[in-house]
């Protein structure tokens, strides 16, 4: 906004550089106010945002329940592949669940880049193998 | 189509109208193409139906092409907008690329569903097949760009980095798992979603019926509220589906975040 402000007042050139400055305060002010107006909500704002919201909600309503499913009909196929009883069921059963809770703090991880980390909890303190390197998603 | 009346399976008002009764596949023309049931259904109707109407409003929205946009031309303005924002801030100008598919999954899943919401019609996005293979060719297609365009390096997607060599086979199973979900989660969100919303309707509808004009009014008050939220439920399913497209393109065209 402040580059903006400068062309328009540049072209002119006949105001006396105390205007000048006193026309960006001025400029400056009603951006500020104008951002702050938006933030407190005309509705559209938040409407918006909630609806975001509600959209991750959906999303990891039926990551994590997917994760379970998809890992439990691996493990019932290699099972029945194999002839190994219920064991790989079981097994990747476990490691469908730990598939969802990845899917979730993955789609956290996008959540609070979006919102801001305030969303009620923070997962930076949780320390996973990928936050020290590259995250692979 | 008017045989789906709840009424007309409801006798009387003891007992319910059947509210799965809105999900059965009609065949309208009986076709057999080599043995494959072929026919044209309901569903393909409404599929049909929701690609004439979004082009018939594409068309009729952008012929005038004023420079002072009209309702209507605003209207396709703001859709296109919000799906190509959607794109450019999911996947980088490197995914418009991928606009007009990203617009088109949206815009048909969104009139798909908007379409159900109509009395007497049929959601075709209520049927786990049609949500399935969406996802599906979203699933394939990109698996197909991450590898045409890391080639087998795309591999790496399922090997997180910075990880003792230990647990590493077990951290790529859980990943690969994790990919796999992705078809599943997205087919069964949109169907499930759909599904449950209008038979929650029917359901209610019935106690209408069953409660008469005496105690009707407070599952009818429901039923307004509760359609308010499925059209609402309707437009977010559709933005879920495509800005998911986009996060998958994301990760097939970059890899790393």
């Amino acid at each position: 906004m402040a580059d903006q402000s400068d062309r328009s007042v540049k072209p002119g050139g006949d105001i006396s550089p105390e205007e000048r400055a006193e026309f960006k305060r001025r400029l400056s002010e009603l951006d500020d106010r104008l951002d702050e107006a938006q933030e407190r909500g005309t509705g559209v704002k938040n409407e918006a945002g909630r609806g975001k919201a509600m959209g991750y909600g959906l999303r990891i309503a039926t990551d994590i329940i997917a994760a379970v499913v998809v890992g439990g009909g691996i493990g019932w196929f290699l099972d029945r592949w194999l002839d190994s009883g219920p064991l790989l069921l079981m097994v990747f059963i476990v490691l469908g669940i730990v598939a969802g809770i990845r899917n979730v703090i993955r789609t956290y991880r996008l959540m609070a880049a979006e919102f801001g980390t305030n969303t009620g909890m923070d997962l930076d303190d949780i320390s996973t193998p990928e936050r020290n390197g590259d995250d692979p998603n | 189509m008017a045989n789906q009346n709840a009424g007309d399976h409801g006798a009387g008002t003891s007992s319910m109208p059947d509210p799965m009764h809105q999900f059965e596949i009609q065949r309208w023309l009986p076709l057999e193409v080599f043995g494959i049931d072929a026919s044209f259904t309901n569903s393909a109707a409404f599929m049909v139906l929701a690609a004439i109407s979004l082009s018939a409003f594409l068309l009729l929205s952008t012929s005038g092409r004023s420079l002072v946009p009209g309702r209507l031309q605003s209207l396709a303005e703001i859709t296109y907008e919000f799906v190509a924002n959607m794109v450019r801030e999911n996947v980088g100008t490197a995914g418009m690329k991928y606009f007009p598919f990203v617009f088109t999954l949206f815009s048909f899943v969104l009139a798909c569903n908007m379409l159900g919401m109509i009395p007497y019609s049929f959601t075709v996005t209520s049927h786990i097949i049609v949500t399935f293979a969406l996802a599906a060719i979203v699933f394939v297609g990109v698996t197909i760009i991450g590898f045409a365009k890391h080639g087998l390096g795309f591999l790496k997607f399922f090997v997180p980095s910075g990880v003792p060599a230990a647990l590493l086979p077990l951290l790529v199973v859980i990943e690969v798992i994790s990919y796999l979900t992705r078809p599943v989660s997205l087919s069964v969100r949109l169907f499930a979603n759909m599904m449950a919303g209008h038979t929650m309707l029917k359901v209610f509808g019935g106690f209408v019926v069953m409660l008469g004009a005496w105690g009707g009014w407070a599952p009818l008050g429901f039923m307004v509220a509760f359609t308010g939220l499925e059209v609402l439920v309707a437009f977010l399913q559709a933005y879920v589906f495509a800005i998911l497209t986009c996060i998958y393109l994301n990760d097939a065209l970059h890899m790393h975040h």
